[in-house]
This record gives structure tokens, C-alpha cells and sequence, in this order.
């Protein structure tokens, strides 16, 4: 009691020392309330972000790390360009696509949610029918037209390749339009996503190898074609082989056949063109391709390669994750599981995620070394506050303990009458820090995302592109050629979604922190205090008064 | 029946410097006792060893059949002696009955009213309310002693030590002070004072003489019989 009364006494008498005492904890409990609820706020942003996020991983084959390893494996070929390009040709054919069963089996792991796949095959338009191209419509006249229901004949194809031309890319002839079998729903992600939808007609069935398709309502209109026409292709590689299915649905597709999002879209083929695509479901591509390799013949080209006209698919496979933990785990078990450490397993959820994070870490960043500086500053601040109070008061610990005041009890009170300034500042700190969390972290975040965005500009302009901004740039589920390379040029990066809003209010949490920091602060004052007290003799502090 | 009483008693400064030696003195209670000396004879170190603020280098000081040294002497100065400094050590931020409330707190004792207390114990030293809600900067040194005085008789202490309460001094105020104290030796308290003024030692009832470094202490009695001022032995 006696130190209490005596604290009390001694704060309402030095209200200007203890004042500015007040006001120096106050300041570093508000910027503690501030640095922790930004940090708090981003880090729970960070965690939500993550629950919302479908995390979806492909399965590629990394060329660079082929190379490099051929590279490190063969010296002596070094000098010859030729030796080594036949040298990576034969080591990439080591590493062919990953086969639909491979992903299904790689699929039954526990750490993956799901699987969307689709194969995709390139065949020609045949009769009047063309590809939607303007380079090619006034050759199409020339095509060879076909004949027959669900049977193979005819001849080669039109298109960007010329008619009775083919190309070949990849070891796979190139037709006018791209055929793409879904495995499910979930795989159709231009239709999860709404940049496709049915316009006319009604949704193929995907389990069902029943030969019907959809296609692009600008493709149809392009043939004067209606739902419930039949659409006859052919096999670039043998044009006598040709497929005919029926039309069910027409669906509009946001990619136009000329244009892209920031302007002209270059392709070098027409079947990449998103109007000549035609959906199937997965069992009828794939009852097309075994028709295909069953009608096969093969041919020795001038180089002495084997060509076959047996359709391959491209098998795009994009694995479903729960969480972060299990793409993680996941690429573990395809390592144990054999898997060749060249093919690699990326997210690009996960990386626009990391990407979009950016301006939050920053903040978040900068809020801690904030935090850092503010409790260091404030912390040799308040020590030295208080040990200049007590030499200040060093008279009175001498008359006290003359008196017979235990030295501990006076230090005691000088603990008391810290802890009672700095609670009480703690408070209003608090007070003011809850307040100014908010549109300070929104503010501070905004700047960060500004300067993102400019730098970002800044270097798309670098690369002669005015915006900088690519909306497109599809993944998984959409017309694929081998490599995994979408239908334009890739921009060197894709426009981030940055996150631009956090809730930094405080809570339970955040308070608690700061005030284990007004304690900590408490703690650290009062250690000065007592050890500074307690060094002095009372006898000696009468005298030297004396 | 001594109360205090220093048995071959020595004292230095970082133990080289002999200020006392061999000091063998009682002090009995209801006695007003002076301890006489020249300048830097150790009176004052002789009061700090009383008051428990210093420790005897050698010896030892009995407080009513302990030795002072075991004691608990935070305890013994709150409530067993009071002390009257020669600079006062008064606490200036204070009023004069604020500084004698502080030590009636801290000596813990059951006391309902301490304000009240306070007031009375500056009453009884002369001071008037109006006084005693004065901050002692603004009082006199005469009133300054005289709330020195009522500090140190505040708890109630068995022992009174008092170290140059005259000093710097007008006669008449000298005369209230020696009053008070005897005063309080009547009522039962072992009163010690150092001084060095005769009139402070001539109403004494024991003269302690401290001639350095060894003085032996000298009755009033004796004092009265000696044909001259007395003598320290040596």
C-alpha cells in the first residue's frame, strides 16, 4: 500500500516527466498496433487467399534441364553444333509426353484432389467446309472433298499449310482444326471460367464416345453450318481417313479469331486459331485416335525417319491439390516414384498467387523492420528516461531508506509508477494504433501496389508493349501443342492480380502482442530502474547532499 | 539497563582510513545524551552507526540485547529510531506534514489517520496547520529542524538520534529545540545528540567525549566535579 500510494503521489506530482514518459510508450504501443496489425492482417490475407485458391499443377518436360545435362554429360561435342543438335534431339526423344494412363496412375496419389485432362488432335477441314482463316478461304475451293459417315477417306486438307500440303510439328501433322477431348467438366476451363458458352444447342455428353461435337459459333456461321449437321474431318497425314461427327452445340469463344487482348495475334497455323476448335468428349478422341493407329501406314522420309499417319494426342493433365502442403508432397512422390527429375511439376495458381503477393510481403516486410526500429528506439528511450529519473530522485531513495524504506520497496515503486505511465499509455496507444491501422495499412498497401505496377509497366514498355497487361494467356484444358505452348506469342509476363485490400484491424491477437510489447517495455524500463536504485547507498547520497 | 550500547566499537573509511576505535559506550533509556567533539572527531559516523546506516569495521553495537548488525535494520530504522539529520533531509517536493506522513507510512504502524497523526506531531514541535501544509523549502531552518524533530519522533521510535540540531541556530530557537528533545528523554526515549555547542551538552544527562582517535565517554556528574572543561583521555 505504502508503494502504491507513494507512486500514485510521485506520477501526479512529476506530471511533466512522466508526461513525456507516456508519451514515448504511447507512441511505440500505436506504431506496434499499426506494424503488427499490417502484419497480422497480410499474413491472414495471405491464409484465405490460399483456401479460396484452386491450386492446379501440370506435368512438363523442362528442355533447359535436358540440355544442360547433355551439355555437362558430352564435352567432346561441344564444338559441333550440328553433333549436338542430334545429340539433344535423340536425348529429348528419351522424354516423350507423359501418356494419359502415367497421369492416372501418378493421379490415384492421396496429396491430389483431382485430375482434368484432355487430348487434343489436329485434322482437317473437308468439302466446303474451311477453317476459319482469311489467309486460306480462297483455297479452300481446292480441298478434296470427302465422303462417307464415320469412315476414313479422301484426300489432304487445306489450310495454313496450303491445300495437299501438310505440316509437321513436333512429329505431328498439323490440320486446319483442333480437336479437343475433355475428360470432365472441370477440365473445360474456358467454360468454368465463362470465356465460353454454349450460344445454341446443348453440352456434349463427356463420357460418351458418341461422336458428337461442338463448334465455335464463328466457325459455324464461317460454313453455314446448324446444330445437328454433321462435320466430316480428315487426317492430315492421310486425307483418305476421315471422321464425321455431329454438331449438338454451338459455343461463343471471348478469343477472337484475329485478334487478342492487346491487339493482332500472330499464329502459324489455323488450327490454333480459338475458332477452329471442336470439342469431344475424351472416349470419342480417343476411339478417333485407335481408329487412326489401327488405319496407320508408314513411310521412311529422305532423312530415314519412320513417319506414321497414326493420329497422337497431345494429353494435357492438370492435377487438383487441396493445399500448398500437397503440391509440395506431391512433387516428392513423383520423384520417389521415378519420375525423371527433367520433368517438372509447376503451378501456375500458385505462382500468380506467390506473384500477386508481392506489394503484401513488401508491406509486410517493411512493417517489421517498422516494428524492429520503433521498439528498439523506444525501448533505449524509455531506459534512459528512467534512469535519469532516478538520479534525478536520488536524494529521495537516500531520505527513504534513511527512514527505513527497504531498498527493494523503493525500487518497487519505481516499477509501480512505470507501470502505471505505461499501462496508461499502453491504452490510448492502443486507442490511437486501432484507429490508424486501417487506412494506413490500406494506404501504405496501395503505394506498394502502385510501384509494382509501375515497374511492371515500365518494363513491358522496355519490351514494346504499351500496357503491359495480358489478360489472356490460358493454361491447362485449352488448345494445347506439344510443349505446352498456348495459341499466340507468350508475353514475357503476364498482367498480377496484385492483392490490393487487407482488414488490419486489430484483434484479440494483435492486442495481445502489443501489449506483451508494453510489458516487455515495462520489464526492460523497470530493470533499469531497479538496478539503478539499488546501486545506491543512502548513507553516501546524505552525505554528498550534506 | 543500557539500550544501546557499543562494545570495542571501530570504525574506517575503505579500511585504511581509522576513523574510531575501541569505543565501549551504553546509552540508557529516558536519558538525554550528548556526544561532544571536534571537527572530524567521527560524531557524525558514530550517529550512522547508531541510526544503522553504517557498520562497525569492528565490534559491535547491542539494540536491546541484539546485536544491531543481525538485525533487520530497514525495520529498526522505521520503527525503532529516528533520526534528525544535520542538513534536515527533509523531502522539498513535500509539505511539512507530507514528510512526516511518509515515514508514519512507512513505519507500518496501525495508525487510522496518518494525515492526522502528522498534523498532532508538528503541533507538538510548534508548527500551526498553516505550517504544516507549507512545502518545507518555504519554511525557515528553525522550522525546517522542527519538522525534522516531528519526522523523527513520528513512528514513535525508542531511540532519538539527532545529529547538530542547533546548528546555524538563533539562540531562542536553539532553546525550543533542546526543549523538544529533552522533552522526549522525560518521556522514556534514549535521546543521543551530537553536537558541539556546551549549552547543547551542558543539559545533557551523559556527555559522550569523541576525541579522535579514541575518547572515552564522561558523566555530567563528573563534568560538574572536574575543576575545569573537561578533557578527552587519551
Amino acid at each position: 500500500m505504502f508503494v502504491i500510494i507513494n507512486a500514485l503521489t510521485s506520477i501526479a506530482r512529476s506530471k511533466g516527466r512522466n508526461i513525456l514518459m507516456g508519451l514515448v510508450v504511447m507512441a511505440v504501443a500505436a506504431a506496434a498496433c499499426v506494424a503488427l496489425g499490417i502484419r497480422h492482417a497480410a499474413r491472414q490475407a495471405e491464409t484465405d487467399g490460399l483456401a479460396q485458391l484452386t491450386i492446379t499443377g501440370t506435368i512438363s518436360l523442362d528442355r533447359q534441364a535436358v540440355m544442360s545435362q547433355l551439355q555437362s554429360d558430352t564435352t567432346t561435342e561441344a564444338s559441333d553444333p550440328g553433333a549436338m543438335g542430334d545429340s539433344l534431339r535423340a536425348a529429348l526423344a528419351q522424354y516423350p509426353d507423359l501418356t494419359l494412363d502415367q497421369l492416372l496412375a501418378y493421379a490415384d496419389s492421396d496429396r491430389v484432389a483431382g485430375l482434368r485432362y484432355s487430348g487434343s488432335i489436329s485434322l482437317d477441314a473437308t468439302g466446303d467446309v474451311q477453317a476459319v482463316s482469311t489467309e486460306s478461304s480462297t483455297e479452300a475451293a481446292d480441298q478434296t472433298v470427302t465422303t462417307g459417315m464415320d469412315q476414313w477417306g479422301g484426300g489432304f486438307g487445306g489450310g495454313a499449310g496450303g491445300p495437299g500440303d501438310f505440316q509437321v510439328f513436333d512429329g505431328r501433322s498439323l490440320g486446319d482444326l483442333t480437336v479437343t477431348g475433355y475428360g470432365s467438366q472441370e477440365a473445360m476451363t474456358e467454360f468454368v471460367s465463362g470465356a465460353s458458352q454454349i450460344v445454341d444447342g446443348a453440352m456434349i455428353d463427356l463420357a460418351a464416345a458418341d461422336d458428337d461435337c461442338l463448334v465455335t459459333d464463328e466457325f459455324a456461321a464461317f460454313n453455314g453450318l446448324a446444330v445437328g449437321d454433321a462435320l466430316t474431318l480428315a487426317n492430315p497425314a492421310a486425307a483418305d481417313q476421315t471422321y464425321t461427327c455431329d454438331i449438338t452445340g454451338l459455343y461463343s469463344n471471348q478469343g477472337s479469331s484475329t485478334t487478342g487482348g492487346s491487339g493482332p495475334v500472330l499464329r502459324f497455323a489455323t488450327a490454333q486459331d480459338p475458332a477452329n476448335q471442336v470439342i469431344v468428349s475424351y472416349p470419342t478422341l480417343r476411339a478417333v485416335v485407335t481408329l487412326s493407329g489401327d488405319q496407320a501406314t508408314t513411310t521412311t522420309d529422305a532423312n530415314g525417319n519412320t513417319v506414321s499417319t497414326a493420329l497422337s494426342p497431345t494429353i494435357a493433365g492438370t492435377f487438383v491439390f487441396a493445399s500448398p502442403a500437397d503440391f509440395e508432397a506431391f512433387q516428392q512422390e513423383l520423384t520417389a516414384a521415378g519420375l525423371p527429375a527433367v520433368y517438372q511439376l509447376t503451378s501456375t495458381d500458385l505462382n500468380n498467387y506467390e506473384a500477386s503477393l508481392v506489394p503484401l510481403r513488401n508491406l509486410s516486410s517493411f512493417a517489421a523492420t517498422l516494428l524492429w526500429i520503433v521498439l528498439g528506439v523506444g525501448a533505449v528511450i524509455i531506459v534512459v528516461l528512467t534512469i535519469f529519473n532516478i538520479r534525478e530522485r536520488k536524494y529521495e531513495i537516500g531520505v527513504l531508506t534513511a527512514v527505513g524504506v527497504a531498498k527493494p520497496k523503493v525500487a518497487l515503486q519505481f516499477v509501480a509508477e512505470v507501470g502505471v505511465v505505461a499501462l496508461l499509455a499502453l491504452i490510448v496507444g492502443l486507442g490511437v494504433g486501432a484507429a490508424a491501422a486501417p487506412p494506413l495499412a490500406d494506404h501504405l498497401l496501395s503505394d506498394q501496389v502502385a510501384q509494382q505496377q509501375a515497374q511492371q509497366t515500365a518494363q513491358e514498355q522496355s519490351f514494346g508493349r504499351p500496357g503491359g497487361s495480358d489478360p489472356g494467356g490460358g493454361n491447362a484444358g485449352g488448345p494445347v501443342l506439344s510443349g505446352g505452348t498456348v495459341g499466340r506469342w507468350p508475353s514475357a509476363s503476364q498482367a498480377v492480380a496484385y492483392l490490393d485490400q487487407i482488414n488490419a484491424s486489430l484483434d484479440l491477437a494483435v492486442v495481445g502482442q502489443v501489449a506483451a510489447i508494453g510489458l516487455g517495455l515495462i520489464v526492460v524500463a523497470s530493470a533499469a530502474g531497479v538496478v539503478s536504485a539499488l546501486r545506491y547507498d543512502p548513507l553516501t547520497i546524505l552525505a554528498n547532499r550534506s | 539497563m543500557s539500550l544501546i550500547s557499543l562494545h570495542a566499537v571501530g570504525y574506517s573509511y575503505d579500511g585504511a582510513t581509522e576513523v574510531l576505535r575501541d569505543l565501549d559506550w551504553s546509552f540508557e533509556p529516558g536519558r538525554f545524551h550528548a556526544i561532544v567533539g571536534r571537527s572530524g572527531a567521527g560524531k557524525t559516523t558514530v550517529l550512522s552507526l547508531l541510526a544503522g546506516l553504517a557498520t562497525p569495521t569492528s565490534g559491535m553495537i547491542e539494540f536491546d540485547g541484539h546485536d544491531l548488525a543481525r538485525m533487520d535494520r530497514y525495520r529498526y530504522r522505521r520503527r525503532d529510531v529516528g533520526v534528525v539529520f544535520q542538513s534536515f533531509n527533509l523531502l522539498p517536493h513535500l509539505t511539512a506534514r507530507e514528510n512526516v506522513e511518509l515515514t508514519l507510512r512507512a513505519s507500518g504502524k496501525p495508525i487510522r489517520d496518518k494525515r492526522r497523526a502528522a498534523s498532532q506531531r508538528l503541533a507538538q514541535v510548534g508548527l500551526n496547520q498553516e505550517l504544516a501544509d507549507r512545502r518545507v523549502l518555504k519554511l525557515s531552518g528553525g522550522e525546517q529542524q522542527r519538522v525534522a524533530i516531528a519526522r523523527a519522533l513520528a513512528a514513535d521510535p525508542r531511540v532519538i538520534l539527532a545529529d547538530e540540531p542547533t546548528g546555524n541556530l538563533d539562540l531562542a530557537t536553539q532553546e525550543d529545540i533542546i526543549d523538544l528533545l529533552a522533552a522526549s528523554a522525560q518521556e522514556g526515549k534514549c535521546v543521543i545528540v551530537v553536537t558541539h555547542s556546551p549549552e547543547v551538552a551542558q543539559c545533557a544527562d551523559q556527555v559522550h567525549r569523541l576525541h579522535a582517535p579514541r575518547l572515552k565517554p564522561t558523566s555530567r556528574r563528573a563534568k560538574r566535579q572536574a575543576p575545569s572543561a573537561p578533557q578527552p583521555e587519551r
